[in-house]
């Protein structure tokens, strides 16, 4: 659907991220994990294309505190200004109007069984693994969801208060240790797979290409199931400009998927990781 | 009195003058923000012999007021359209266009005849801004004799009217346009893209993968209209203007310079409520300027 919606906040997380949302009444439609809207950042013609956006958080005063009153629910993104449209979208001011089209795309598909659950986060990556955490601990065991999250130093590790109520298993990497274990997040995964049979462990990743390529590869190296969120230009978000085509290998064959459609969310075994 | 808008495109009666632009509304099934019952019409995504896979990524990036393109005319192929998508859009009560494109004469013929008596269609629109491969990569609308030579032979294919999509990538657009009209064209239409780069100063690569591209939205409009409006000095033939239209007051403007309809194309992707909302913006126009018909203001341009 397509909406115009007040902005509820649209506060800095952390220095350059910030978080945006939007009442979301329960009668809209429902969103999937690994969702995403395409926003527009300035009226006019410049820019000109929405951006896209994945869903971070949604729900009531449970998930936001904030809201007041009864009844009421929102939809939640993390987004980092990278460039003229989310620096645009950065200035707007609670109470601005935001027009929005989404839910878009697929999501990441629940698995019927599974003993380890291990979502891998880099950036702003994170903001499509809430979701999934919430719908993975409906159906399993809270123990055995593990969210695991790397950036390069302190300031790119975001928002785990927000991870820490639904009681998950959290690790936390950086590359100059100034928070959490000194490393990689690749490494941490490489050294958990190790301990757990290949088909009880799931992989979930969103972040940097490089990083979601590692993990891919991991993952396949163990035989285990792993789902990437992509990212890309996009045109439209909603299957009509064909402008935001993948590289997909589907038995062997290849072919282009669209990223606004078919995707963002792919099973990684599919995907053409070109030089990364 | 609500006012009428209804407009004729040579032998085609259409229930108001906004169309989708080829390539910009898939094949008329994708969109369910809005009735497209509510439409002129929609132009298909470009028709070719055989299925064809499209160009590398990336495909798109954006420009100032714009947006280049190398989708690479992408498409199901002519088979895979009559089969499974015209059966899901032929009822429609907007006039469904068939975009037909080709590296060879030959290749618009096969297409052409393929589509032949195919019940749902109204008629069909040459894309001819693309390469001859017999010709060295001549984009045939570059050529009047080219550009001639397609139109006689899809006209002896078909019994559907043919529209000829110009390119603007050309010194005269009037010689085309005149060739064409005299090959038996039934109306035309303008623009189709205009060539554009885009380059990443770090990494001093193109943005686009194919390195040029296709450069649509709003930042083309004033060559559109310019175009259009030559364009309808030489030919007695139907107009049908394209080219960064977005708004009432964009399709007026064309419908003022010449053009009997519009075809809106890259603001469905930034705005997918943009022609329903130039129909209800044409409809507060006539009724504010209390002017009975749409019709009334084709080509009143005064100079
Ligand atoms: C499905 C999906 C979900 C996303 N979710 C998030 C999210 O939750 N949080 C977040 O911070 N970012 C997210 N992104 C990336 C975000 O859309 C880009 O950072 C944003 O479009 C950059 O716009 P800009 O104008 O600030 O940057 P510029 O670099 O100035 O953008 C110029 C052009 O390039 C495109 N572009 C540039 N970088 C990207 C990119 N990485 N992905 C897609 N398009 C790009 C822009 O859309 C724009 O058309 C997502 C992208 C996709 C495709
Ligand atoms: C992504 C994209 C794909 C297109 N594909 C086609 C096509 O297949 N055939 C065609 O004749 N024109 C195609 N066009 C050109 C448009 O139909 C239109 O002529 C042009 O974009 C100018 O209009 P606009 O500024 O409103 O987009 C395409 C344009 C875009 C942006
Ligand atoms: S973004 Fe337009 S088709 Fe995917």
């Amino acid at each position: 659907m397509q909406q115009s919606s007040k902005i509820l906040w649209n506060t800095e997380a952390s220095p350059n991220y910030y978080k945006i949302a939007f009442p979301y009444p329960e009668n809209y439609p429902a969103i999937g994990s690994g969702q995403f809207f395409m926003v527009r950042v300035a009226e006019g013609s410049d820019p000109l294309l929405r951006r896209a956006l994945a869903v971070y958080r949604v729900g009531g005063v449970d998930v936001f505190p904030e809201l007041k009153g009864p009844g009421l629910s929102a939809v939640e993104f993390l987004y980092r200004a990278v460039g003229r449209g989310t620096g645009f979208l950065a200035k707007k001011r609670e109470g601005d109007s935001l027009d929005w089209v989404g839910p878009l795309g697929n999501s990441y598909t629940l698995p019927k069984e599974g003993a380890h659950h291990y979502l891998v986060a880099g950036g702003t990556g994170l903001s499509s693994l809430y979701v999934l955490a919430k719908e993975l601990i409906k159906i399993f065991p809270v123990s055995s969801v593990h969210l695991m999250v790397g950036g390069r130093s302190q300031k790119d590790i975001l928002c785990l208060p927000d991870f820490e109520p639904l009681g998950i298993q959290i690790s936390v990497t950086t590359e100059d240790g100034t928070k959490g274990a000194r490393g990689r997040v690749t490494d941490v995964l490489e050294s958990a797979l190790r301990t757990v049979p290949s088909d009880s462990a799931h992989v979930y990743t969103a972040g940097p290409i490089p990083m979601m390529a590692k993990v891919a590869s991991i993952s396949k190296e163990r035989k285990i199931a792993c789902q990437v969120s992509l990212e890309g230009p996009m045109g439209c978000g909603f299957g009509i400009c064909l402008g935001c085509s993948v590289e997909i290998f589907e038995k062997g064959e290849r072919k282009y998927r669209l990223l606004c459609k078919h995707g963002p969310i792919f099973n990684s075994e599919e995907v053409y990781w070109g030089e990364a | 009195m609500k006012p009428d808008l209804s407009v004729q495109i040579g032998s085609i009666h259409l229930q108001n003058p906004v169309l989708a632009a080829s390539g910009t509304f898939g094949y008329g099934e994708e969109v369910d923000l809005f009735d497209v019952n509510l439409l002129g019409g929609i132009v298909t995504k470009g028709l070719s012999p055989k299925p064809r896979m499209g160009n590398p990524p990336p495909r798109i990036v954006e420009t100032g007021a714009g947006m280049l393109n190398t989708i690479g005319l992408e498409n199901v192929g002519v088979e895979a359209f009559v089969r499974e998508k015209l059966p899901r859009i032929g009822h429609l009560k907007a006039a469904i266009i068939a975009n037909v494109f080709g590296g060879t004469v030959e290749d618009y013929v096969t297409v052409a005849q393929r589509l032949e008596g195919e019940k749902g269609i109204a008629a069909l629109e040459l894309n001819i801004s693309c390469p001859n491969v017999h010709q060295g990569g001549m984009e045939f609308g570059n050529d009047p004799g080219l550009a001639a030579e397609v139109v006689r032979a899809v006209k002896r294919a078909t019994r559907f009217p043919v529209i000829v999509k110009l390119s603007p990538n050309v010194t005269d657009v009037r010689l085309v346009a005149k060739a064409v009209e005299d090959a038996g064209a039934d109306a035309l239409s303008l623009i189709n893209t205009i060539p554009g780069m885009a380059v990443d100063v770090y990494t001093r690569r193109p943005l686009l993968k194919n390195i040029t591209g296709g450069l649509s939205g709003p930042a083309i409009k004033p060559i559109a209209i310019r175009m259009v409006w030559q364009v309808s000095k030489v030919v007695s033939i139907p107009i049908i203007g394209i080219g960064g239209i977005a708004t009432a007051r964009d399709a007026l403007e064309f419908l003022i310079a010449g053009a009997s309809a519009v075809q809106v194309g890259t603001a469905n992707f930034y705005e997918p409520l943009t022609m329903p909302r130039i129909l209800s913006g044409l409809e507060e126009f006539l009724h504010s300027q209390e002017i009975p018909s749409i019709r009334n203001l084709i080509g009143t341009l005064q100079v």
